[in-house]
């Protein structure tokens, strides 16, 4: 097990070198350089663009540039931005918090509502109840979250004013927990809307793979009760496909969700990206994908234990 | 009727199928007493499982029970609520099933498996449970009990897992088994250490076994009765000796013809013509006329009834005067 782990951190570290490469050449193939904002200011003079120009290093050829930003990286320093002059890491670190936080709700959310949903519409499959929760989840998947958002706040917000428009927490409550989970729960039902309407559907259909096994038929002829069938027999054995979906959908929302925290103005790492985006800020947009990448590896590796801890037959050595 | 453990009195299963509904059973009787060993024989398709998944209402969504009685220690089993019915399953009638290797759950330990059953139906506590299981499991001849159950089903071979689905079925001590073939996924000699297992239960804790199969041999082998089943039919139902010696059913004397004899040297092996008819495709009249080489008229056109001497019962009009005395043994 624990030289399963190692090899796979060492097999990662290639993968994480090749993805900052891609990454650092794709950024610097974008069109629009960070000098742009000040290129288009008649009233800067040629050499105070230069003179900035070097300031930042963009004057250097790419390879050098990459490995100047490569060893700053390894030693925890991702550089400045050059919107707001502060250290990246530390912007990161200030949205990362917010972003766990909704990202972390959310999938909680998920499962809680997709779990009942999934299990009944298995086990009543074709009757009434797995219409609807067909139906809800087709609408789920297929509703863009902006739009969702929208609506949300247009109730909740606007016509109903029972919850905040937006933000985090209210001026002079940060600490305040009740305001914050007033802040938190529109986002993150939006967010965890997306994948309710997916799990459902992975729930069931793995569940209804599962049922026509032959040791479900075994634990019903030892009298156990249907309810104590479908929980310990049929769930435990459907889990996988459902670990390799939240596997794959949890370093995404690590690194923001994007179009939530923009309709909601959650300071997270997606309304970060987005500024960033929007200022050439190079500096924050490498380093939350850098961010994202990291996520996607570690959460690979969770992935595979978390199979093993499933199903007994995969081994590690 | 109460000497019988369990009496089966025309039991008719349908299943709903894309074409219409299909009789998979049609109008079934036997009955089976206490200590004793029944085999029901037949080919696939038969309707041989889905009797026995009748009996523990065990039938998937589409397979429905639409007459008949079960009668199980008096019983009516057909109409037994779904609660009372976890009651006995497991507990007063267990099951083991064909395939060893998917029949057990592959994400929990053998002693648990075995153990569940048990806490639920004799509500013992973990410690005494797992006692439990280890003597099942040396009941059922595993070395190193106490090492396998904790052991999961793929660190086991077919035969040690087909040894688990019987500790298991035999851990609330049943009254009636259902051996759904047993054997038939596993190889010769393990098949007969099953067996023996099998048999060897049976006089230790006097279980009541139906048993499954379409292997002749194992029929001789544990049968005190048995029963040949055709296109969910009974077509022959006696016992094991009356059965080798005078089989009377044209079907019956097809299948034990088809056995190879160990003194003949022919090439080619008998068969009986034709195949099973489709569920959905029934011929009128006798089911099995068709390919059955003493068919009359009267056989396309009506259906036989099971007539019966001696115990004896048979579904062809070659023994229609039966009853009056006069036996005709066919050919």
């Amino acid at each position: 097990m624990k030289r399963y782990i190692s090899r796979r951190i060492l097999v990662s570290i290639p993968t994480f070198f090749g993805i900052t490469i891609l990454v650092f050449l794709v950024s610097s193939l974008a069109s629009g350089s960070p000098l742009e904002l000040l290129l288009s200011n008649q009233n800067i003079s040629e050499a105070e663009i230069k003179r900035q120009s070097i300031k930042l290093g963009l004057d250097q050829p790419l390879y050098i540039q990459y490995f100047k930003w490569m060893g700053n990286m390894l030693t925890g320093n991702l550089g400045e931005s050059y919107r707001t002059m502060q250290p990246v890491m530390d912007m990161i670190i200030n949205g990362l918090g917010a972003t766990f936080l909704l990202a972390i709700t959310a999938v909680i959310l998920a499962c809680l509502i997709s779990l009942p949903f999934g299990i009944q519409s298995a086990r009543y499959q074709n009757k009434a109840w797995d219409n609807i929760s067909s139906v809800f989840s087709f609408f789920a998947t297929s509703t863009p979250s902006f739009f969702l958002g929208l609506v949300f706040l247009y109730f909740f917000s606007v016509k109903l004013k029972i919850l905040p428009i937006g933000g985090m927490n209210d001026i002079g409550q940060e600490n305040n927990v009740l305001s914050l989970l007033k802040h938190l729960i529109m986002p993150a039902i939006i967010l965890s809307f997306q994948m309710v309407g997916t799990l459902i559907q992975f729930i069931r259909s793995s569940m209804l793979e599962v049922m026509k096994e032959d040791y479900v038929r075994t634990a019903r002829a030892k009298g156990l009760k249907e309810r104590v069938v479908i929980i310990k027999h049929v769930l435990r054995n459907s889990l996988i496909p459902v670990v390799t979906y939240l596997g794959m959908e949890i370093p995404l929302l690590l690194g923001g969700a994007v179009v939530t925290e923009q309709v909601f103005s959650w300071p997270g790492l997606g309304l970060l990206m987005i500024k960033s985006i929007a200022a050439r800020d190079y500096p924050v947009v490498l380093g939350i994908t850098v961010l994202v990448a990291v996520a996607v590896l570690v959460f690979n590796i969770i992935t595979d234990l978390i199979y093993g801890l499933l199903d007994p037959r995969i081994r590690y050595d | 009727m109460d000497e019988y453990l369990l009496e089966v009195r025309g039991l008719k299963t349908h299943f709903l199928g894309n074409k219409g509904e299909i009789a998979a059973v049609d109008g079934v009787d036997f009955a089976v007493k206490k200590g004793e060993t029944l085999c029901i024989v037949g080919e696939s398709g038969c309707g041989k499982s889905v009797t026995s998944m009748s009996i523990l209402k065990l039938l998937p969504p589409e397979g429905k029970i639409v007459e008949g009685n079960i009668f199980f220690k008096g019983n009516d089993l057909v109409k037994m609520s779904e609660s009372n019915m976890t009651a006995i399953r497991g507990n007063e009638i267990s099951m083991i099933f064909q395939e060893p290797m998917t029949s057990l759950n592959p994400v929990y330990t053998v002693g648990k498996q075995i153990g569940e059953a048990i806490r639920l139906h004799q509500h013992l506590d973990k410690k005494q449970t797992r006692e439990k299981v280890i003597e099942m499991l040396k009941l059922v001849g595993i070395p190193a009990p106490e090492k396998r159950v904790d052991e999961y089903p793929h660190e086991l071979s077919g035969g040690m897992r087909q040894r688990v689905m019987i500790a298991m079925a035999l851990s609330c001590n049943p009254e009636l088994l259902i051996a759904d073939e047993p054997t038939t996924a596993l190889d010769v000699t393990i098949q007969a250490q099953i067996l023996e297992l099998l048999k060897e239960i049976k006089n230790r804790l006097n279980t009541s076994i139906i048993m499954i199969t379409h292997d002749l041999g194992v029929v001789a082998e544990v049968a005190d009765y048995v029963l040949v089943m055709y296109a969910g039919e009974v077509v022959e139902y006696c016992d094991v000796k009356t059965l080798y010696k005078k089989p009377l059913h044209p079907y019956t004397q097809g299948l034990l013809n088809s056995l190879p004899k160990i003194e003949e040297t022919k090439e080619m092996l008998n068969i009986i013509e034709g195949t099973v008819p489709s569920l959905y495709d029934m011929p009128s009249g006798c089911k099995f006329w068709p390919r059955c080489p003493y068919a009359q008229d009267v056989c396309k056109k009506e259906r036989p009834k099971l007539y019966e001497k001696d115990n004896h019962k048979v579904k062809c009009f070659l023994y229609r005067d039966f009853e009056k005395g006069e036996i005709n043994y066919g050919a």
